[in-house]
């Protein structure tokens, strides 16, 4: 019965951080740790690098920013 | 197993039709709102598993061993391999605009039937394949835009007029959805207050969001919403204060200049100050209200009160002129086939893609779930009293206005109405009036109200949820004006830079303000033409604005085709063909009624002509002369953007027609400009 109930925490638990996981995702809050990863991922190779240091987390959201408000990103 | 999945897919189906037939034989007794979500889901449940598994597999053939541009170009930024369940939740929120609510809502003048029906049908055959074919066209060209595409696989010509037709439905979109929130908000303090309240909102999300915490999102937009919820109860008190109440109430002219100056604003500011934390917060709320308005239809599930068939299908209709075909294809646009979505299918999301088998669910998935949200907002605002929704959608020179002129006409109509009603109804609402406010979003507000009301807090919670669902619609309506205002600035400064390099420079600020200036004085001037029409505006504007956005469609099916015929897809053509043969049809037929008949109401040059004789026949007072004057020009000035677009599509269209003929004899060898096959380095199912 304990393991029982050991396992349905685990997958409440695990079910719980896959939503959050999706949230995050889907509303743009993880966009600056995806970016590490595919910068860190490639190294100073990777074409979001340009050879140099990422960007910060600031400079980040602006450049996102940036990109995503210079082209039809809203419909109607 | 496999049996259980036939029978599993054949009672789908038996459903599916159970709920279609309920609705389409229905004559003259009241139908609950559960069939039409039966009969959409199972429809598009079918045509899921069916149709779309067809086209992926015998027409595109999506490969799952050849990489994306989101695998070749990782860059982080552009080009991001995403999960498709997240990218499916980006898609949506990106297509899933005001239009799918607007446009239904206002083709209930037809009764329920013929909206629904082309809702269901238009989706499965015509928007969910333009949105996967372009998306699965752009994944294979290193995520190109539909112009560059045009370009390259039709002509030169073809990229062009998509360009100029982009910016067209651009101005005229913005224009139209300004029109509905100055229809929603006129002489509505409470209303104006809740609205005006989110740009303080906004601005201080961005500010969080630029020096607090760069980027967090979720924070920023938590607090949003609680404040929004805030400022929505607020509104009630100044409502209720009579010098706040004057300071808020605004006549539709001063709010559509309200309107224009707040767009060039938010043109010009730096985009993290205003337009994004708006457009967070506006995607929360419109995910959040597009999930309640599902479970409150489920769970109170109304009865439908608009007939079958109103008797407005002849063309006679007090909302807007025309009849019901090919009218009804023209105004329900976002929801059944948009052109406009075509823009997002080769905009980002091809760049997002992590296998091109994925383009089934995010192209094809995710318009069947904006076609649902068209068919709850069809429920919403057929589950009002027919009489009612007459009254809030005709304009004052068809229903006068007062209530008991409009309740007068409208019985005379046969949709029964008392004064009494639309008081109590405004009463409750917590408005002044209810009357001439054409443009969908206040008979939808009143439809989502009860439906919300009947769920949680009873009639005493009418005007709460009737203004909360004001501040929804208005909310995300401001985000594409916010938008759409940007991004028309930019290919306005990439127009300009053909003439003068400094103007064509993005961040140059004299070259902003005057291409802001641009933007806003296009959609601006037929914004304010609409809020003068003294037939609502919305009878001119919104059929403008149906024909450019499907006349996009037609220019993406056709570039789909010719793509597909140099792809050697002859016998899978008629997937994109027939759509096009339909919307090119249908809004060539439109766009001639528009310009030609000879009812005043419809035509533009028929009320031009009509009246311009009035003038001559000394009909018009000396100080309306002038008004009279504009209004001729406006109409004349609609004739003329029609006519331009229709004939710049029929152009595109022959030159598609003939590389056709010649690809089919082998007069010409198809070349194709796909990025070259790249085999993907990720494990299935990575």
């Amino acid at each position: 019965m304990r393991r029982l109930i050991g396992r349905v925490f685990i997958n409440v638990r695990r079910t719980r951080s896959r939503i959050w996981w999706a949230v995050r995702q889907i509303f743009g809050d993880a966009a600056y740790e995806n970016y590490l990863r595919s910068v860190c991922v490639g190294g100073e190779t990777a074409p979001g690098s340009n050879g140099s240091a990422p960007l910060s987390p600031a400079d980040f959201y602006l450049d996102s920013l940036r990109r995503r408000y210079s082209r039809i990103s809203r419909c109607c | 197993m496999k049996l259980l999945r036939i029978l599993l897919w054949a009672a789908i189906a038996l459903a599916g039709a159970a709920g279609l037939g309920a609705i389409a034989f229905d004559r003259g007794e009241p139908i609950n709102a559960t069939w039409f979500i039966v009969a959409a889901a199972c429809t598009f449940l079918v045509a899921y598993r069916f149709y779309s598994a067809f086209i992926a597999a015998k027409v595109l053939a999506l490969d799952p061993k050849r990489a994306t541009p989101a695998e070749r170009l990782d860059d982080g930024r552009d080009f991001v391999p995403t999960n498709k369940w997240v990218l499916l939740g980006h898609h949506f929120a990106a297509i899933a605009g005001p239009g799918p609510l607007v446009g239904p809502t206002l083709a209930a003048q037809f009764g329920y039937l013929p909206g629904t029906l082309w809702l269901i049908v238009g989706a499965v055959l015509g928007g969910c394949v333009q949105d996967f074919v372009i998306l699965f066209c752009s994944i294979r060209r290193n995520g190109k835009s539909l112009g560059q595409m045009a370009r390259e696989e039709v002509g030169r010509r073809g990229g062009f007029i998509a360009q100029i037709a982009v910016l067209a439905i651009m101005v005229i979109l913005l224009a139209v959805v300004g029109l509905v929130v100055v229809n929603a908000l006129k002489a509505s303090p409470w209303g104006m207050f809740t609205l005006a309240m989110t740009v303080p909102i906004a601005m201080l999300m961005g500010v969080y969001l630029r020096y607090w915490r760069p980027g967090r999102v979720l924070e920023a937009s938590a607090i949003g919403v609680a404040l929004i919820a805030l400022d929505v109860v607020a509104g009630q008190w100044v409502a209720a204060s009579p010098s706040w109440a004057h300071a808020f109430s605004l006549t539709a002219p001063s709010l559509a200049l309200a309107l224009i100056v707040y767009g060039f604003a938010a043109s010009a500011l730096p985009v993290w100050l205003l337009l994004a934390p708006r457009d967070y917060l506006s995607a929360f709320i419109k995910v959040g209200a597009v999930w309640a308005l599902a479970a409150g239809i489920l769970f109170v599930r109304p009865v439908i009160q608009m007939p079958a068939l109103s008797r407005f299908t002849d063309g006679t209709g007090p909302v807007f002129a025309g009849k019901i075909f090919p009218f009804c294809f023209i105004t329900i646009a976002c929801g059944a086939v948009s052109g406009f979505h075509s823009l997002v299918s080769s905009g980002t999301t091809p760049k997002m893609i992590m296998r091109e088998t994925h383009a089934r669910l995010i192209g094809y998935g995710a318009m069947l779930m904006e076609s649902f949200v068209g068919v709850m907002a069809m429920v919403a605002a057929c589950s009002l009293q027919p009489g009612v929704y007459f009254a809030m959608n005709s304009p004052p020179a068809i229903v006068g206005s007062t209530v008991q002129s409009a309740a007068q006409t409208i019985s005379s109509w046969g949709y029964a109405l008392s004064p009494q009603t639309m008081t109590d109804l405004a009463h409750m609402v917590g408005e002044q009036t209810l009357l001439n406010r054409a443009g969908g979003a206040p008979s939808l507000a009143v439809g989502m109200a009860q439906i919300f009301s009947h769920t949680i807090g009873g009639p005493r919670l009418m005007a709460l949820w009737y203004h909360f669902a004001i501040m929804f619609e208005a909310l995300f309506i401001l985000t594409v004006l916010d938008a759409g205002t940007r991004v028309g600035r930019f290919m306005v400064q990439d127009l300009l830079g053909h003439v003068s390099k400094p103007l064509g420079r993005a961040g140059w600020y004299p070259s902003i303000l005057f291409s802001s200036a641009l933007i806003v004085g296009a959609w601006g001037y037929f914004l304010y033409q609409g809020v003068l029409d003294p037939l609502g505006g919305i009878n001119s504007l919104w059929p403008l604005f149906g024909i450019a956005n499907q006349l996009l469609a037609a220019v993406a099916l056709v570039v789909a085709t010719t793509i597909l015929l140099k792809m050697g897809k002859r016998k899978g053509l008629w997937v994109t063909l027939v759509p096009a043969a339909g919307l090119v049809t249908v809004t060539m037929t439109a766009s001639f009624e528009k310009i030609f008949s000879a009812d005043p109401r419809l035509g533009f040059l028929a009320a031009a002509n009509q009246m311009t004789a009035q003038i001559r026949s000394g009909a018009v007072s000396l100080p309306r002369l002038a008004e009279t004057s504009r209004l001729i020009f406006n109409q004349r000035l609609d004739a003329a953007v029609t006519a331009a677009l229709a004939l710049m599509v029929l152009a595109l269209v022959a030159e598609a027609l003939y590389e056709w003929i010649r690809i089919w004899r082998g007069a010409k060898k198809p070349v194709l400009h796909e990025a070259p096959f790249v085999e993907t380095q990720w494990a299935e199912g990575e």
